[in-house]
């Protein structure tokens, strides 16, 4: 099961951090995901290389991706079984507070 | 055509990347690129065309192995490597019309990470070398005291030192300890009021 440490860091998470586990569903490195997300949100969440390379760096490093290969000095990772777990928890978190802030515009 | 060359000499500590980064982009401005640093404040500069350059420090104690594909990340976003000393990497880039592209870091918790890593890595060692500094300065003092206390009346600095001359080098270098330490503390005091400062500015972002 999900260490508790692990839990306590991710969940709530940052938008960054969201935005960068979502597209290492595919196999991706790091510049490739700050375009994906430029596109995704229309040019509205931009990640800035320092803040890719270490949010990368550290999610490796507490197990939420894989890092696969390094092609032309790039290093593409994968989500691994933990990081589906925490994502789903954290898609889970985000559809109740839309939910839930739809339904009080509705109850006005 | 002749390249004009200068050299600057400006001391910027660990928690005044952002003053430097500044610094460096008003001489660009004036036409001047910067091509070499050397510490503790040693900037070289080299004529050039006169652009908004923006140059951003990295603090990033990156392995050999690391550093090509971290370099490589910086190259991707557009930003022009230029050389690194004790941990810390230069980049500069061209400004942009959007200011998202003139930062290297994008949120709070990366920013309150940067200063994390500085403070462990290079403010605390300066603490652990006041306190070793300021116990053996004691030491000396105390031993000195005792001698003294314990000759009584009959005490002479002269044999105090067992050497001839021995007490001036004695004072001399108790003298520049002294110094070393005060300076030390100086760095302290102004880098912890810099951590703080940066801290409450970072988590406003």
């Amino acid at each position: 099961m999900i260490e508790d440490r692990i839990r306590r860091i991710y969940v709530p998470m940052t938008e960054t951090g969201f935005y960068i586990l979502f597209c290492l569903q595919k196999e991706m490195h790091g510049y490739h995901i700050g375009q994906k997300v430029k596109k995704m949100t229309q040019g509205e969440v931009s990640i800035s290389p320092g803040t890719m390379y270490g949010t990368l760096s550290k999610m490796e490093k507490d197990g939420l991706i894989q890092f696969v290969k390094e092609e032309e000095k790039r290093k593409f990772y994968l989500i691994t079984e933990l990081g589906k777990e925490i994502l789903a928890l954290e898609i889970k978190r985000i559809e109740r507070l839309y939910k839930n802030s739809r339904e009080e515009k509705t109850n006005e | 055509m002749n390249k004009i060359k200068k050299r600057m000499f400006r001391y910027f500590t660990m928690v005044d990347f952002e003053e430097e980064e500044h610094f460096l982009r008003q001489q660009h401005q004036q036409g001047y690129r910067l091509t070499k640093f050397i510490p503790p404040g040693f900037y070289f500069f080299e004529s050039c065309k006169k652009e908004d350059m923006i140059y951003r420090l990295d603090f990033s104690d990156i392995s050999i192995s690391e550093k090509p594909a971290y370099l490589q990340m910086f190259r991707d976003y557009g930003w022009e490597y230029l050389f690194s000393y004790f941990g810390w990497n230069y980049f500069c880039r061209p400004a942009s019309s959007t200011k998202e592209n003139d930062t290297i870091f994008s949120d709070m918790e990366s920013k309150l990470t940067l200063l994390e890593k500085i403070y462990h890595r290079r403010l605390l060692p300066i603490i652990i070398t006041i306190f070793c500094t300021i116990t053996y300065q004691i030491t000396m003092l105390i031993m000195l005291f005792s001698r003294w206390a314990d000759s009584g009346m009959g005490f002479s600095w002269w044999t105090f030192t067992n050497t001839g001359g021995g007490i001036y080098i004695f004072l001399i270098y108790m003298t520049l300890m002294s110094l070393c330490t005060f300076f030390l503390l100086w760095v302290l005091f102004h880098c912890w009021r810099g951590f703080r400062r940066l801290k409450k500015k970072y988590l406003k972002t």
